[in-house]
């Protein structure tokens, strides 16, 4: 059978998606439309699907979706292969090693399945506008950082125009550490979407600075001196690049002598470049239990076979075989799609800055880099350094100086496209 | 970058390692394991063993390939169809790892668990799929006998399936967020040696603010005792006691290590014990004959069983959690609890060689004796029901069965359907719904199935509802990728728990329902 160039559909194919495309049932919906225009539709170029992340997750997802018969897929991903990532990455060779990952995931995914169009892009997500996302039957997530999954959340909610409902993007997302992980469903103004549920993230550890410094304990506090203390002051115009085996060794060798110093025991070269990485373990079983949950999730939406999950569900494996399905709860004052603005109650005593440091610490909005509007008055501008510098001393200033009771303060961060409105009152 | 002689494990391997650490890689190298039929769940749970490094697969198929066959199955392409399923399969899963082997063996699946029970001999675990249920039934005892390992997967529609059938698991490392073994109630000597050594009235306000909560908990208990005479144990002695290391703080001294002690003195209160589990593993291990071919596991448990009679406590595990404290006296601390677990390991040690030497048995090393003590609190042994037990008539577990199908969220059901199309199978040789056009009359032929199966197993017909009974016939015996991916990950992480003896794995069956994405364990 020739297939190379030519897409040659062999006979019996498709038969496992096609009897649920085929057929009804009790659990379907009433939506559900089954037959050969269905068919055609998922292989269409009107079910086009994003991937967002070629990695664990990533390359489970596009396998999935191509074996389920999603013809039209693309998938950005910023990062290179690492050799550490093919204990899961199984689209990758160590001839691979540098190479960009969305780029050989799509290569190896269009050899193995062929008629399945994957078009990679090498970059940021941030890169691509809303003309591009557009164009997406749904979005599916597999990512492993907050920050990008709250970029692509509140761009895609910020799509949706209720009169127009060829702009309602579901987003399905997955994430896993170590045994477990989860996977849920967003649909823009009716689920949860990712900045609902933004304090349900671990915050990851962080030691004490007086700790660091003064009274080290443990071996990671030790490293964190190495990386946090002596780094700067020794190389004060370079980051740390946690791949860079030579950065590595250097902050190996000194958390050594520091430990050594104070009888720590405990600081090696795997535990220097966990801490510095804030490497999560990640195994290959628990990324294809999630991607397969989430395609799946994906496969439901594209078809409307069946219901879709409702609308979060969770995977513990380490104690046993544990999952847990509920329905996160949208929340009124969500900065993304709530449609209430938050009403912030603090000390009449405060001063900006003591505003800003609260904002730093809120567990449901994790800003930065916060910037501080009321009206059209800038509070405090992170930047340009100009504007940076002339609301610097509005920092000093009581609040009470700076807004009236009742005023609303918008929250931005530049990292973040979102906008969070305050409503102040003064206790 | 890329060199010729290919990565480093340690590189390779690095974010599994943190999981299970070199000792758990080394069990999975030496693994050697079989999957019965390459359908898409079989070699998805091969690609998530294959990538970690397992030593060595077998795959035992003798199917020739059809279309919808390499439809579904990433291991399998078009140049497969028409020919050895379980060849290609074992090709382009080996393409994934250079380190693993893999071997396939072309021959009948039913012909080999019907004539050649020896075949599985030499399996770390076996893995099936896609076996009628006689064929489960058979090969499952086969295992049993052996002590191997036997999982059970299937994907069949939305519906998701594992069974566990493993005749005994022990496992040292648990892996808990964290060891917490400090014995405040029962200092050793020098552990209140230590604590005795801190004069909090005549320390400097920092040194005060850097007292280890440890010690704070110690002197406060030791000055109860000396009024009271026991651990506070009532709720009134409790927050009496709670009050006194209230009352031992330093107006204006920053209090962080008494804000630690006090969320501690539930703790201090409570009476160091042997856990239940771990007496009865004790207890077990104490009753046990020691023979050249007793597990590493069973020989320590006897050995500790030993220390804890003459010390009246288990091996002390020596971790401490990090405090407030200057790093003088933490580190002090930590060297006072290491020495004792040293000292209590290597009691243990000295014990197992002595019992391993009198029996012609190997000794544990001192490295699995360390850990062993180290989680001597945590030890965990899983027996499961045998296939053959639960497959018994009436069931054994029928009455737990038709309580827990009341739930209308609960999986049982969708257990109950798959023994449901076993029968179908058993009686028909095909499987319900797999032609469109059968659809119709299959559903009322399932439904008598159905019924046969529950009237044997001691359920009510009614157990099952005419939509579930319906919605197993549009399954049509199809293996849905995302589905047969689910369950090879499934499998997999339980097959790596089993493999490794880390972490807890399944007890007994999983339960996955992916239109909801509603899971459930039970045990049956």
């Amino acid at each position: 059978m020739q297939v190379d160039g030519v897409v040659n559909d062999w006979p019996n194919r498709w038969r496992h998606p096609d009897v649920y495309m085929d057929r009804g049932g009790p659990f379907a919906p009433e939506s559900f439309i089954g037959g050969d225009e269905l068919k055609e539709f998922i292989h269409s170029e009107d079910c086009k699907i994003l991937v967002v992340g070629a990695g664990g997750l990533g390359c489970e997802l596009l396998k999935n979706l191509a074996l389920m018969g999603f013809k039209s897929i693309d998938v950005i991903d910023m990062d290179t292969i690492d050799v550490s990532n093919l204990n899961r990455q199984f689209l990758f060779r160590y001839k691979d090693v540098g190479k960009s990952k969305a780029e050989v995931a799509a290569e190896f995914i269009m050899k193995r399945v062929p008629g399945c169009v994957v078009t990679p892009y090498f970059g940021k997500i941030q890169d691509k506008d809303e003309e591009y996302y557009s164009q997406f039957a749904i979005i599916i997530c597999g990512l492993d950082s907050v920050e990008a999954r709250r970029w692509m959340n509140a761009t895609v909610l910020s799509m949706y125009d209720e009169d127009d409902p060829s702009t309602l993007k579901p987003i399905v997302d997955g994430g896993t550490e170590g045994f477990k992980g989860q996977s849920r469903v967003i649909i823009p103004k009716s689920t949860a979407c990712y900045e609902c549920s933004l304090d349900m993230q671990t915050k990851p550890v962080t030691f004490p600075i007086c700790t660091i410094a003064n009274t080290p304990r443990m071996p990671e506090h030790c490293i964190q001196y190495a990386s946090i203390l002596l780094w700067p002051k020794e190389y004060p115009t370079t980051k740390i690049d946690g791949d860079d085996p030579d950065h590595i060794n250097w902050l190996f060798n000194e958390a050594s002598k520091r430990a050594e110093e104070y009888g720590i025991r405990g600081v090696t070269r795997t535990l220097t470049m966990g801490v510095v990485k804030n490497i999560i373990p990640a195994i290959a079983s628990t990324n294809a239990i999630v991607a397969a949950a989430t395609a799946n999730e994906a496969f439901k939406l594209a078809t409307s076979c069946a219901a879709t999950v409702n609308n979060y569900m969770m995977y513990v494996g380490d104690e046993g075989l544990y999952t847990y399905t509920f329905p996160l709860e949208k929340k009124a004052d969500c900065p993304v799609c709530g449609t209430e603005s938050v009403k912030l109650a603090i000390p009449a005593t405060w001063k900006l800055h003591e505003l800003m440091e609260s904002l730093l610490e809120r567990q449901g909005t994790q800003m930065k880099k916060p910037s501080l509007a009321c009206g059209d008055r800038s509070l405090y501008m992170q930047g340009p350094p100009p504007l940076e510098a002339a609301t610097r001393p509005n920092l000093e200033k009581l609040v009470s100086e700076l807004v009236k009771e009742g005023d609303t303060v918008v929250v931005t961060d530049s990292g973040l496209p979102i906008s969070l409105k305050l409503v102040i009152h003064f206790e | 970058m890329a060199s010729q002689e290919g990565p480093s494990k340690e590189q390779k391997y690095d974010r599994q390692l943190r999981l299970w650490q070199a000792h758990g890689q080394r069990a999975l190298e030496n693994a050697n394991i079989l999957v019965v039929n390459a359908c898409a769940t079989a070699t998805e749970t091969l690609k998530n063993l294959v990538l970690p490094g397992i030593g060595s697969f077998t795959i035992l198929d003798d199917k020739v390939a059809d279309g919808a066959d390499v439809g579904n199955n990433f291991f399998l392409d078009h140049t497969a169809i028409g020919q050895s399923r379980g060849k290609y399969a074992t090709e382009l899963l080996r393409e994934l790892n250079p380190d693993v082997d893999g071997f396939h063996v072309d021959e009948s699946p039913s012909r080999v668990i019907a004539s050649e029970p020896s075949f599985f001999d030499k399996f770390t675990l076996v893995i099936a799929t896609q076996l009628s249920e006689a064929d489960v039934k058979a090969l499952a005892a086969i295992c049993w006998e052996r002590g191997i390992p036997f999982l059970h997967v299937r994907s069949y529609g939305f519906v998701g399936y594992l069974r566990l059938a493993v005749k005994e698991h022990a496992i040292v490392e648990t892996h808990p967020e964290s060891i917490l073994d400090l014995r405040l109630d029962c200092p050793f000597k020098e552990l209140t040696e230590y604590a005795d050594s801190f004069n909090l009235s005549t320390l400097e306000n920092t040194d005060f603010a850097h007292v280890p909560y440890v010690v704070i908990l110690l002197q406060a208990l030791q000055a109860w005792r000396a009024s009271n005479g026991k651990l506070p144990s009532t709720t009134p002695e409790r927050n009496a006691f709670k009050a006194m290391v209230k009352s031992m703080e330093r107006p204006g001294v920053e209090d962080e290590n008494f804000q630690e002690a006090m969320k501690s003195v539930f703790r201090a209160c409570s009476a160091t014990v042997i856990p239940g589990n771990v007496a009865s593993i004790l207890n077990e291990a104490k009753a046990m004959t020691i023979t050249p071919e007793t597990s590493s596991f069973w020989i320590l448990a006897c050995a500790t069983a030993e220390f804890a009679e003459s010390e009246k406590s288990l091996p002390l595990a020596g971790v401490v959690p990090d405090m407030k404290s200057d790093t003088e006296s933490f580190v002090k601390l930590q060297t006072i609890y290491r020495d004792r677990s040293h000292q209590d390991a290597a009691r243990v040690h000295a014990i197992a060689a002595s019992l391993a030497a009198a029996s012609g048995a190997t000794a544990p090393s001192m490295d699995e004796t360390a850990r062993f003590c180290k989680n001597a609190r945590l030890l965990k042994v899983i027996r499961t029901s045998s296939i053959e037990s639960e497959l018994s008539e009436p069931c054994p577990k029928a009455s737990e069965i038709g309580q827990m199908a009341q739930d209308l969220d609960s999986c049982i059901p969708f257990y109950l359907l798959l023994r449901g199309v076993d029968a179908f199978y058993a009686e028909h040789m095909r499987y319900p719904g797999y032609h469109l056009e059968e659809v119709e009359t299959d559903i009322g032929l399932l439904k008598k199935s159905c019924a046969g199966v529950l009237t044997r197993m001691g359920l009510a017909v009614s157990t099952l509802t005419d939509d579930l009974i319906h919605e197993t016939v549009r399954a049509g015996a199809s293996e849905l990728h995302t589905m047969a991916s689910f369950m090879g990950g499934v499998c997999s992480q339980e097959v790596i728990k089993l493999i490794t003896s880390q972490y807890v794995p399944l007890n007994n069956t999983f339960l996955y329902n992916g239109i909801k994405s509603v899971g459930g364990s039970f045990d049956l």
